[in-house]
């Protein structure tokens, strides 16, 4: 009897209440894509949702909303649909070019993504060339959800390595320790969409951008054991010649005295051939081989100087996280330049030693 | 009641899994007391502390072997001082399992079911708990074990892998440390080792007390070891900026589950139906510990009927008290002085215990 | 009920003496069985020269006529000889009948008329004789009954095909002849004031752990009924609680599982008139037990086994996960699939919860209709249930592919579950989920495994709590490699430790 009353109880307690979350999966409509511009004091917010019915020509619904920022934008879109907009499975969030160079709309964004319980840490981030608007409404005939395109591309491009940041998390990991980030840019490219560069941001402000080389050569200085060189083109003896290099091995030498910081990077490249002439075995000459290797040593060795250049006079960024390694490892002297590190950057004396070894010439001599 | 009896290894599971629901409740503290990620030195340093007190206070329950610390006191201090300890055992657990069930229940609030009230979900928890709570020591030891088996485990488990693109350096810089931070976060530490105060209850109800002292100190080890694990798990997830505007580490890191091969998308919710149970089975001890001290306390002979004084008592305590967020800058003086009183009361009454027997014999003589 | 039971408690303790009026004794057992006309009363005059009278008793149908006509009456006729016995002491003439002169085995004094009409019942011979005051009972036993045939719920590939009946006397045999030990008791007793069940206890000797064959003859003897139809009857009356969804007494049709049973320091109660044996105590983990995991390889039974420890959290949840993930989160889903069930659910009107109880109750009708329905035409419910139901509903748009999915799932891994009391129990368990989640999500199915989880621990079989060996895991480890895989058969440790451990509590 007693632990009838109990049940009773329970089942009151929990009958009563009601069901309010209840919201059946049919009744919600997912946003697959944000793309977020800005528009004179508010931003313009462009959705993509996917439509669950199948069998229909139009498989998803872009619609554009000016607020102020995401719940508002939430809340307009609850009033103009029959259906409840949920965040939960949010692919990828574009950040318009004009959005980016405004750090104050740029911290606010991130602020709301970061304190919302519901829209995961794991959404994929990217800063459109442009207007984001325009990325969200690009038709690509083989894949025309552009949240999932988005997100696949930035996936896979960050599995091999092409690309830092691809999730919101990393990039705010890393503009929290080091005030800097490199996010993908994705462009408009004829009937699709193309991430091959890289913005550079720091302090929430977008700064400018990176060129394809100039963000391989910064993947290589950051991750030099997932990094690889695709196509290095030269040419030796008038004949054209395509390396690659995989198994990077690198060793970093940091050294900070007073306000001099002077960084050496060690690199050993293991190179592959990719493509020559037929007929011709000049491949075998050791002479040649030895020419090809300094051709392609300066080839990269000028990339990278030119890069890191940019880093340092041109964005003042620390783009390949010499901060964190000084934090870590020289915390007593980092602190005493910690103020001014900005200017200690510029100032520094950053060489990059390659060397080159040809592993292989692919399976014909 | 009279013949309740739990093997030694129900006593460990016990400490161990209380000490985790607090531990995961201080972890925010702990990361933000700190300047860096040095805080496994203060939690080591706690450990250090309480595996030092475990000897006088292990010799003094083997003396009172059937005795719990406050049938203890009773027999060595005045009436006032037996009765003021009593009571604040019966506050400290009160007033512990009442900040657990709020934090918990916001917890499931935010991630879980966000419009459902949190009365209902407060209320829900607590009905379940105080089910078992009438139950008894064994019933509540082998549900432990069965909590850690079914709950803890594969919990801890699924967590390991959210460290799939950590950067396992972010555990540096450990020297120069923050020496005055560490000394502070002591007291939060303590505090996460809540077996302490419980093993002053469940030591008395164990089969073969024989090995208590070993069993005790084992459990201070298991616990900073698993507390220290989290801890480092969670800075080199996030990096100590990230992790110190957290106010749930534990559900961030769950968000980063990323098992090879694992299809579900939202991990932290999977994660969080393991720590219902872990949470559960907590509120469900603490509950028999708070009416076992009543019991001792008040000198009645059933304990089973104070969890009816309990549930309204925290039920109010719970939906009264502010969201964890607004109470982290007011409780560290209240946790300076539940640490200390903690750790201070057992040693104080095992030293009243000592200065006694010494009396004792110099009469005797 | 209870003013009947003081009425039989009476009935039970008046004892009405045999006289030494053959006539009288005749006339009182008439009025006991006045309208009972299976009752057979034979007079023969005994003894070579000097006759006696002699009555002999029977229940028609229930003795073999041939071994009392052979064995007792041609020689009590022919071959009795009376002549140098003294008239008055009656011993001597019983002796002299019933140990010179009646050849069957079994054969017993009978001191008092009650006693005569319990033993008629049972199916032996009374044989009264003339100024004697005792009766002899001549063992005669020989009822219809169905032979030793394959256990029909407990089928395996490969083991001993015969099962228990609903003979005592065959099922205590079937097992003697697996432990032919000396130290394997039996000990007879009688439950039921009118129907007077036979009952053995059965247990061996040093392995049993005392406490629980204390508790277990201690409830029987406690056990106040009229009569025992089933040894349900008897599991209800001794377990700890029969509140309890859970079952806390194994039953068997199989010798093998018995005699199992017994070697592992467990009692069994045979009851008669029942084709299944009881096994006290019982726990958790032995309701997943199955005889077969022992016959077959090592590997491949550790494998099924953990089969069906994966296939336990499906029949309990997996319809209540289905309802809370659509409902509440959906966000769980991968992508693909999330758009997939909300394309599916688009044009079904039932929200997923009532989808589910739906489908749950026509699998539920569909099982017992094929439990009352005759075996010709049984294969057609399952056809007709499962194919034309489900199908049809999914075109008809009333639920959706996946939730038939998950329901056909869910009933084929209930069959996976060796113990069928069990997996009732969990089928209705399940209900309670699916109500749980509808509410609270994957909240309230927490909530459920934690209610869950704390009855299961409360719970105690005959002192042993139910949740052993998990609930106490490291002290009795050695007994987990007997949970999720089972251990080599040299590894066996006959005596589990969760049994032995209240041997040292309470003793």
């Amino acid at each position: 009897m007693k632990n009838l009353k109990l049940i009773l109880v329970v089942l009151a307690a929990l009958m009563l209440t009601g069901c309010w979350d209840s919201v059946e999966i049919n009744k919600r409509e997912y946003l697959f894509a944000v793309g977020i511009d800005k528009e004179g004091d508010t931003l313009k917010f462009t959705a993509e949702i996917p439509k669950i019915n199948e069998g229909s020509e139009e498989q998803r619904i872009i619609y554009s909303m000016e607020n102020n920022n995401f719940a508002d934008f939430y809340n307009t879109s609850y009033l103009h649909s029959d259906k409840a907009i949920s965040d939960r499975l949010m692919q990828v969030i574009v950040l318009g070019e004009e959005t980016a160079k405004d750090p104050e709309i740029f911290k606010k964004i991130f602020d709301e993504i970061q304190r919302s319980p519901q829209m995961n840490r794991r959404v994929k981030i990217c800063i459109a060339k442009g207007k984001a608007e325009d990325i969200i409404n690009t038709e690509i005939p083989s894949n025309p959800i552009v949240g999932r395109f988005l997100s696949d591309m930035l996936v896979k491009l960050k599995r091999e390595s092409y690309q830092d940041i691809y999730t919101f998390d990393e990039a705010i990991l890393h503009l929290g320790q080091t005030g800097n980030a490199m996010i993908p840019v994705v462009e408009m490219n004829d009937k699709s969409l193309k991430i091959e560069r890289a913005a550079v941001i720091k302090e929430y402000e977008l700064l400018g951008f990176l060129e394809t080389e100039e963000v391989e050569s910064i993947m290589l200085l950051l991750n030099p054991t997932k990094a690889n060189i695709k196509n290095i083109n030269i040419e030796a003896d008038e004949k054209t010649l395509a390396l690659g290099a995989v198994d990077v091995s690198m060793t970093e030498d940091i050294d900070l005295d007073g306000d001099k910081l002077s960084v050496d990077y060690y690199i050993t490249l293991y190179c592959y051939v990719d493509s020559f002439i037929i007929g011709d075995d000049s491949l075998a000459d050791e002479n040649f081989m030895n020419k090809v290797k300094e051709e392609s040593l300066k080839k990269i060795s000028d990339t990278t100087y030119s890069t890191i250049d940019k880093l340092q006079h041109t964005y003042r960024a620390d783009l390949i996280r010499i901060k964190d390694d000084l934090y870590k490892f020289h915390k007593q002297d980092y602190e005493k330049i910690m103020d001014k590190y900005d200017e200690v950057f510029e100032a520094a004396d950053i060489n990059v030693h390659f060397k080159m070894d040809i592993k292989s010439i692919g399976l014909v001599k | 009641m009279f013949n309740q009896d739990i093997t030694p290894y129900q006593n460990i599971s016990i400490l161990i899994l209380v000490s985790f629901a607090f531990q995961s409740l201080l972890m925010p503290s702990i990361l933000s007391e700190i300047d860096g990620p040095v805080g496994w030195i203060s939690i080591a340093a706690a450990a250090l502390f309480l595996y030092l007190a475990m000897r006088p206070v292990n010799k003094l329950m083997e003396k009172h072997s059937e005795d719990t610390i406050i049938s203890i006191s009773n027999k060595l201090f005045p009436k006032f001082i037996s009765k003021s300890i009593g009571l604040y055992y019966i506050l400290m657990f009160l007033i512990s399992n009442s900040i657990l069930l709020k934090d918990f229940s916001e917890q499931i609030k935010l991630m879980m079911l966000f419009n459902t009230p949190l009365s209902t979900i407060i209320i829900a928890i607590l009905l379940t708990a105080g089910y078992a709570a009438k139950k008894g020591m064994q019933t509540i030891a082998n549900i432990t074990n069965i909590a850690v088996v079914i709950a803890l485990i594969p919990y801890l488990l699924i967590i390991v892998f959210s460290t799939y693109y950590a950067d396992y350096t972010n555990v540096l810089p450990i020297y120069p440390a923050d020496v005055v931070g560490v000394a502070k976060s002591i007291p939060f530490a303590m505090l996460g080792f809540f077996g302490f105060s419980i093993l002053m209850f469940s030591n008395s109800r164990v089969a073969i007390k024989e090995k208590n002292l070993m069993i005790n100190k084992r459990f201070i080890v298991i616990s900073a070891i698993l507390y220290i694990a989290c801890y480092l798990l969670i800075v080199v997830k996030f990096g100590m900026k990230e992790a110190v505007n957290m106010v749930w580490p534990f559900i961030s890191v769950m968000k980063f589950v990323n098992i090879p091969g694992f299809f579900f998308e939202s991990t932290e919710i999977v994660g969080l139906c393991f720590q219902i149970v872990v949470t559960f089975t907590c509120i469900c001890i603490l509950s028999y510990f708070t009416n076992l001290s009543m019991q001792e306390t008040f000198k009645t002979r059933e304990n089973g009927y104070f969890i009816f004084i309990q549930i309204p008592i925290l039920y109010l305590m719970a939906a009264a008290l502010p969201g964890m967020y607004m109470m982290f800058p007011y409780i560290r003086i209240p946790i300076y002085a539940l640490s200390a009183l903690n750790f201070l009361i057992p040693l104080l009454v095992a030293l009243k215990d000592k200065l006694r027997v010494k009396n004792e014999e110099l009469r005797i003589k | 009920m209870s003013d009947n039971n003081n009425k039989n408690k009476n009935q039970n303790t008046t004892k009405t003496n045999i006289e030494k009026d053959l006539n009288k004794n005749e006339a009182n057992l008439r009025n006991i069985f006045k309208n009972a006309d299976d009752i057979v009363f034979r007079k023969i005059e005994g003894g070579q020269n000097q006759k006696i009278n002699m009555l002999l008793v029977y229940v028609d149908g229930m003795t073999t006529k041939e071994s009392i006509s052979e064995y007792a009456v041609q020689n009590l006729m022919m071959n009795l000889n009376l002549e140098n016995l003294e008239k008055s002491p009656d011993n001597e003439i019983l002796n002299a009948v019933s140990k010179t002169n009646i050849a069957i085995l079994e054969v017993k004094a009978l001191l008092t008329l009650e006693e005569c009409v319990d033993k008629m019942l049972s199916g032996e011979t009374v044989l009264l004789i003339d100024t004697c005051t005792k009766g002899i009972m001549l063992s005669s036993r020989g009822w219809p009954m169905r032979g030793v045939q394959e256990p029909a719920a407990e089928t395996l590939i490969r083991g001993a095909r015969d099962g228990f009946n609903e003979t005592m006397k065959v099922n205590i045999t079937l097992i003697r002849r697996r432990i032919r030990d000396p130290r394997l008791k039996v000990k007879y007793t009688q439950v039921g004031s009118r129907s007077k069940t036979d009952m053995a206890i059965m247990y061996i000797d040093d392995l049993v752990n005392k406490t629980v064959l204390d508790t277990v003859e201690k409830r029987i003897k406690n056990i106040d009924i009229e009569a025992i139809l089933e040894s349900s009857y008897i599991e209800e009356m001794i377990e700890d609680d029969s509140y309890s969804l859970f079952p806390q007494i194994e039953n068997t049709e199989r010798p093998d599982a018995a005699a199992s049973a017994l070697l592992e320091g467990r009692v069994v109660i045979a009851v008669d008139n029942t084709p299944t044996v009881l096994i006290a105590p019982a726990i958790f983990v032995s309701f997943m037990q199955s005889s077969e995991d022992y016959y077959e390889r090592w590997l491949p039974s550790c494998i099924t086994r953990m089969i069906r420890y994966v296939a336990l959290p499906i029949v309990m949840l997996l319809p209540a996960l289905y309802v809370a993930v659509t409902q509440f989160h959906p966000n769980m889903l991968p992508t693909q699939l999330a758009l997939y069930v909300a394309a599916s659910r688009a044009n079904v009107p039932f929200p997923p919860y009532f989808e589910a109880l739906l489908m749950e109750l026509v699998i539920e009708l569909v099982r017992e209709a094929s439990m009352r329905i005759t075996t010709p035409v049984g294969s057609t419910i399952g056809l007709v249930g499962g194919l034309v139901i489900g199908q049809s509903s999914v075109e008809a748009g009333l639920i959706t592919p996946l939730a038939v999915i998950i329901v056909a799932l869910t009933a084929i891994a209930s069959f996976t579950i060796p113990s069928y009391n069990f997996s009732t129990t969990l089928r209705m368990i399940r209900f309670a989920f699916i109500l749980l989640a509808a509410i609270f999500g994957l909240f309230g199915i927490s909530i459920g495994l934690s209610v869950l989880i704390i009855h299961l621990c409360t719970l105690k079989s005959c002192g042993i709590p139910y949740m052993s060996p998990l609930s106490s895991f490291i002290e009795n480890r050695s007994d987990l490699k007997d949970t999720i895989i089972r251990p080599r058969i040299k590894n066996m440790v006959r005596k589990p430790k969760y049994l032995q451990a209240e041997k040292e509590k309470g003793n």
